[in-house]
């Protein structure tokens, strides 16, 4: 069976994969029960065996990262669908677990980066001048380049290829998203949580209807070529 | 005629260029003519074509990103030596817009922190100060980030597998422990320049004769397989 391999951060992760606390408040709402989202209703339309490698949060470091990891279980006419998370995060290492975490901007309030847990003390006016000196464009290019050894694997190994991103930034017209992709998706009906919860709950991550909208939208662009 | 690939940093750079290095440009001046570098004797004895890519300072980000602009040129019987340079450099923005590796120039950050005098040009850079440089290469003092190389290696590896010969190595044996490349023993007793010139060129890249011994190391392990 051929397999449908995702890479990405919490726009492309399952619910409930990682045990992010918000998402135990989410579960809880709707009785115990994650909805189904976009990769795994694109897998059981394809007929694909879902291989989900997306973790939520993750910098696109991560992302390359793991398609690296998990390049040599990909076989000729899988498919690879990379949804790119915003340029501007990085990651550092903690050394308290010895594993990488994702600077985000917004991200990191005061009293959390002086938790050593987190950053190991490192200082908010670092992860401030790195976030600003990762805003410039340039930055962009370093993701093409990723894209254009990834798309030559593609080739050789012959799996199919796609692209698609939130960051409008780095949004490019091979992509399959729009360059105001999620903005496109909320005027087909996708919701986020907070919606979706009427305000109960408030994470701007897609739910139900939002998982919904996307499926749609990248089944119709998969079919179409 | 197949060519000879070399990708690295100034321990693997040509001599024949025009805008040299001080360190490098006094060498020539000191032995009156423009010194070989290993990539050059290896060439002319297994008569490679050379295409020497390397460039000095060069961090492994930029260094990747080096071989994924040419490796869809690279042909079948070439040759491809790569030499990795230290997983603490990395790389931002400068203020022309375009990426600049941080170079730490101490090994022992612990006991002599990383100074000002050591940034290849501490003003070529926005908002960053030096607190940050020194916070993020004590961050980047951790194995993770080797692991980092690690899947360049692969990557590389798998798109030239059925290609060609790839050699990894890195010159900084001794930060590099945990990178997938062949350890060469013989480095460290390499003649530097500081050891011909008897002190008169304080730099401790490899000397002609260096540079001499160590193509023979890779001639003896291109040949003997």
């Amino acid at each position: 069976m051929n397999k449908l391999w995702i890479f990405g951060d919490n726009a492309s992760a399952i619910f409930g994969k990682t045990k992010e606390r918000r998402f135990k408040y989410y579960k809880e709402y709707r009785n115990g029960i994650f909805p189904k989202t976009w990769s795994e209703l694109l897998s059981k339309e394809l007929g694909y065996d879902l291989r989900n490698m997306a973790v939520s949060g993750q910098s696109n470091y991560d992302i390359f990262d793991m398609f690296c990891k998990c390049i040599d279980q990909i076989q000729k006419d899988d498919i690879v669908i990379i949804g790119w998370g915003y340029v501007q995060r990085f990651r550092l290492v903690d050394k308290s677990t010895n594993s990488f975490v994702t600077i985000r901007q917004n991200q990191l309030k005061p009293e959390r980066i002086d938790n050593p847990s987190l950053l190991n003390g490192v200082n908010i006016d670092v992860i401030n001048s790195i976030l600003n000196n990762r805003s410039n464009s340039e930055w962009i290019n370093e993701v093409y380049n990723w894209e254009s050894v990834m798309n030559l694997l593609s080739k050789l190994i012959r799996f199919k290829v796609v692209y698609w991103t939130f960051d409008s930034t780095l949004n490019k017209p091979h992509y399959i998203s729009t360059n105001d992709f999620r903005i496109d998706l909320i005027k087909q009906g996708a919701e986020d949580i907070t919606l979706e919860t009427n305000g109960k709950l408030i994470d701007d991550n897609f739910g139900e209807r939002g998982h919904l909208i996307q499926f749609n939208y990248f089944l119709n662009h998969i079919h179409n070529g | 005629m197949n060519k000879l690939w070399v990708f690295g940093d100034s321990f693997s750079a040509t001599n024949k260029k025009n805008n040299l290095e001080n360190w490098r440009a006094q060498y020539k001046n000191w032995k009156g003519y423009t010194p070989l570098v290993w990539g050059d004797f290896l060439s002319l004895k297994i008569q490679h074509k050379l295409n020497n890519c390397a460039i000095g300072g060069i961090d492994n980000y930029t260094l990747f990103e080096s071989i994924i602009d040419v490796i869809d040129t690279i042909n079948e019987n070439d040759i491809v030596i790569v030499g990795w340079s230290s997983a603490l450099r990395f790389r931002l923005i400068d203020k022309n817009g375009g990426f600049t590796t941080i170079r730490p120039n101490d090994h022992n950050l612990d006991n002599k922190p990383f100074t000002r005098a050591s940034l290849t040009n501490p003003i070529q850079f926005n908002d960053i100060s030096i607190n940050t440089i020194n916070e993020l290469v004590i961050n980047r003092d951790n194995i993770l980030f080797q692991y980092e190389v690690n899947r360049f290696i692969k990557i590389i590896n798998l798109c030239l597998i059925n290609k060609c010969r790839v050699i990894h190595w890195s010159p900084f044996i001794i930060q590099n422990k945990s990178m997938d490349i062949i350890k060469i023993d013989c480095l460290e007793y390499l003649e530097k320049i500081v050891d011909e010139t008897n002190g008169y060129i304080k730099d401790n890249h490899y000397s002609e004769n260096g540079h001499r011994v160590l193509s023979e190391y890779f001639y003896d392990l291109i040949t003997k397989n």
